[in-house]
């Protein structure tokens, strides 16, 4: 199937100068903390804790509805700390995900529903399936496909998942219009 | 995005037959007639460096080999084969005189009896034992945080450095096994002498190996500044077995059993244990088949068995082309890079064909559907649709047809493709060319189009919840450069290319999906933009 269209209401969302779309109904905690790089859409309801450490999401990203993405942290004995998160360029995140990875390359795919635990690392050009939990620390490496509840290795993706990646979140910027 | 799209909604036929989708398929510029493969058709070469995937440690065959492509610091969890963790924890001091000093924080009472060494030595005298953690001292032991199995739950010993230093099992037949391998090898050497000497039975003997007598007439011999050292000490260990194989009259058979002890045939098993049928099972005490499967060298059967799975190297791969041998994949030396040294991917010169929307279908009757078409090449790309009716395409692959696709347009209509312009956006826009296709092609943007065409189901009524399936051919005209394999052109490279049109007609099959909404049919209505694409060229 090819790219859908994605029509909006022009009052709910937000355009900043970068070409960054934020839905207004979603939260977005310490936004100093908050660095969207350009072209990047966040859809409703999605909740960014910029208030605990730094988030940098890169260019043409896509953050699907009811995302939560919170930066990682590690007990200590003297107390707690919050790690930055860093998500990469062509990112796709769909709806009700739990993001807690303290780095997600460029060209990843996050399907719905799945959670992504305590500082863990997903590397470039990778997918986690639908309704997968990937525990915490877990490193995916490069063009590999997890799934499951631990979220395990189960496939290799094509070689060309660069292209098809920055190929659909372009396409699914254009499409994104407002009404 | 092969998992964000139905990859396997559009499938093209691959040179062996089979259907693949697009992304998947890879093609070698030097084969003449251009065919397409799939990773059937290719040769899959592992690459002399592997690495751990969790702690991208890399090494190289030779290593690896060694410690049997087992990453020595990562482990799997036995249980949930999800990864371990270290975890640390510091041995507190005693309240009192009497009590165990290993009361390690974060265990549980069961576990404390199970925590280091406690099984060799009494661990109320730490100081009697050299290895033994010291008072205040930092442990570490390895945890799962999904199941929250630890090396604890079967008395593994914690370390006091990490990482590794786990005692883990020991398999009680290496002896055998390795007595096994080595009597293996010196039946393919011996196998593999026998059938050179088939292949060439009029060459001229001659040693080639520094062994005794021979030495003399060795060529090797004349190696005066030991270039060839490892090469001698190869064939040296070889001549041996040579040697050993030199009497016609010691079968094969015979050399294998002076070699390697003949098992043993078992007689008499132990009968099972009264309990075993008189008590209930503990089911929580017994391990799943996975989890037997997945330590292969002494599969436990209770979970008090478990121990952690050391995690294996991998390596990357490139592929070759199984007709030519040339490669059309090979992927960069550095492990986490994602960027290859050559990329033959079929999408780079294919256009891709998707589905923009799905009616809702109704039986016999004409459908409009809508597909897009994408060049990825790095010239423009002339297409043309046909239809096709030959038996022996549509019967590929157990790939049955139940409905009958149509592009409503004169035959020799042919549509130009874009090449990919990243340097500015495009807006959609129609050419002159396109409008006067009488809406048959509805949409153009940058290197992507889209065509109208008629869909007609002819499902029976037994046949209704198939799925809604057609063939057409995707004929391309494509400007390629003129390569000529250098194995044939030997030593003069051609220094300007020639461009060559070429023209091929690939096969592509659509699966719409179910036919009902009650089988699970999705409606994809007609996208906005390819109005408001028709609407600007109008008033352009």
């Amino acid at each position: 199937m090819d790219v859908p269209e994605l029509l909006y209401k022009k009052a709910e969302f937000i355009e900043t100068a970068s070409g960054n779309k934020v839905s207004k109904n979603s939260v977005m905690c310490g936004s100093q903390n908050i660095i969207l790089q350009g072209r990047t859409v966040v859809l409703q309801d999605c909740i960014v804790r910029g208030d605990l450490a730094g988030v940098k999401i890169g260019r043409h990203c896509v953050i699907g509805e009811r995302v939560v993405i919170r930066p990682p942290f590690k007990r200590f004995q003297t107390g707690v700390a919050f790690f930055p998160i860093h998500i990469g360029d062509y990112v796709v995140i769909e709806d009700d995900c739990v993001i807690n990875a303290s780095m997600i390359g460029s060209f990843v795919h996050i399907g719905k529903g799945s959670v992504i635990g305590r500082r863990s690392t997903l590397k470039d050009c990778c997918a986690i399936a639908p309704n997968s939990v990937v525990p915490a620390e877990t490193v995916v490496p490069p063009y590999a496909y997890y799934s499951g509840q631990p979220a395990l290795y189960v496939n290799d993706l094509p070689e060309c998942t660069r292209e098809l990646m920055m190929d659909y979140t372009e396409a699914f910027y254009q499409n994104f219009k407002a009404v | 995005m092969a998992t964000l799209i139905d990859a396997n909604k559009v499938k093209y036929l691959c040179s062996c037959k089979r259907l693949k989708p697009l992304s998947y398929l890879y093609y070698c510029k030097y084969c003449k007639p251009f065919t397409l493969k799939c990773k059937d058709c290719v040769i899959h070469e592992i690459d002399q460096k592997f690495f751990c995937a969790n702690c991208f440690d890399n090494k190289v065959q030779k290593e690896v080999m060694s410690v049997k492509y087992k990453c020595a610091s990562c482990f799997n969890c036995p249980v949930c084969k999800n990864l371990l963790l270290i975890r640390a924890s510091s041995i507190k001091p005693p309240k009192d005189g009497v009590q165990s000093p290993l009361a390690v924080s974060q265990s549980s009472p069961a576990l404390v009896t199970q925590t280091p060494n406690a099984s060799s030595s009494n661990p109320a005298t730490p100081q009697q034992s050299p290895q033994a953690p010291q008072q205040g001292q930092k442990v570490f032991y390895l945890i799962c945080v999904f199941c929250r199995w630890t090396t604890r739950d079967v008395g593994i010993p914690d370390v006091t450095s990490a990482p590794g230093g786990w005692k883990l099992q020991e398999n009680p037949h290496v002896k055998r096994i390795q007595e096994l391998t080595e009597g293996y090898k010196v039946i393919a050497a011996r196998e593999k002498l026998e059938k050179d000497r088939k292949k060439y039975p009029n060459l001229k003997r001659r040693s080639l190996y520094i062994s005794g007598s021979s030495s003399s007439s060795s060529i090797l011999h004349a190696d005066k500044y030991g270039i060839l050292a490892p090469v001698q000490k190869r064939l040296a260990a070889t001549a041996s077995i040579g040697n050993q194989n030199l009497d016609p009259q010691i079968t094969m058979e015979q050399q294998f059993r002076s070699l390697v002890k003949p098992a043993q045939t078992v007689d008499s098993f132990e009968e099972l244990p009264e309990d075993f049928f008189a008590n209930p099972p503990n089911i929580n005490s017994i391990t799943s088949i996975n989890q037997r499967h997945a330590n292969p060298d002494f599969q436990p059967s209770k979970a008090s068995e478990l121990y952690p799975l050391n995690k294996f190297y991998q390596s990357k791969e490139s592929k070759r082309c199984s007709g030519c041998e040339h490669n059309v994949l090979k992927p960069e030396s550095n492990v986490i890079s994602i960027k290859f040294k050559l990329h033959q991917m079929a999408l780079f010169l294919v256009p891709e064909v998707r589905i923009m929307t799905i009616p809702k279908w109704t039986l016999n009757e004409e459908n409009e559907v809508i597909l897009s078409i994408t060049n990825r090449y790095e010239s423009d790309v002339t297409v043309s649709f046909v239809n096709i009716d030959n038996e022996n395409v549509l019967n590929l692959s157990g790939f049955k047809p139940t409905a009958k696709i149509e592009f409503k347009t004169r035959d020799d209509l042919s549509i130009v493709i874009d090449r990919q312009d990243n340097s500015k956006v495009q807006q959609a826009q129609l050419k002159q060319s396109d409008l006067e296709t009488n809406g048959f092609l509805c949409f153009r943007r940058d290197n992507k189009i889209a065509v109208k065409c008629t869909v007609t189901p002819f499902l029976s009524n037994t046949e209704i919840k198939d799925h809604v399936k057609c063939v057409f051919g995707l004929k391309c005209s494509i400007n390629m450069p003129e390569i000529s394999s250098p194995q044939v052109q030997g030593s003069t490279p051609t220094t300007k290319e020639n461009f060559v049109n070429s023209v091929i007609t690939h096969y592509v099959f659509v699966d719409f999906g179910p036919l009902r909404l009650e089988d699970g049919l999705k409606v994809v209505p007609t996208p906005r933009f390819i109005d408001d694409c028709l609407k600007a060229s109008l008033n352009k």
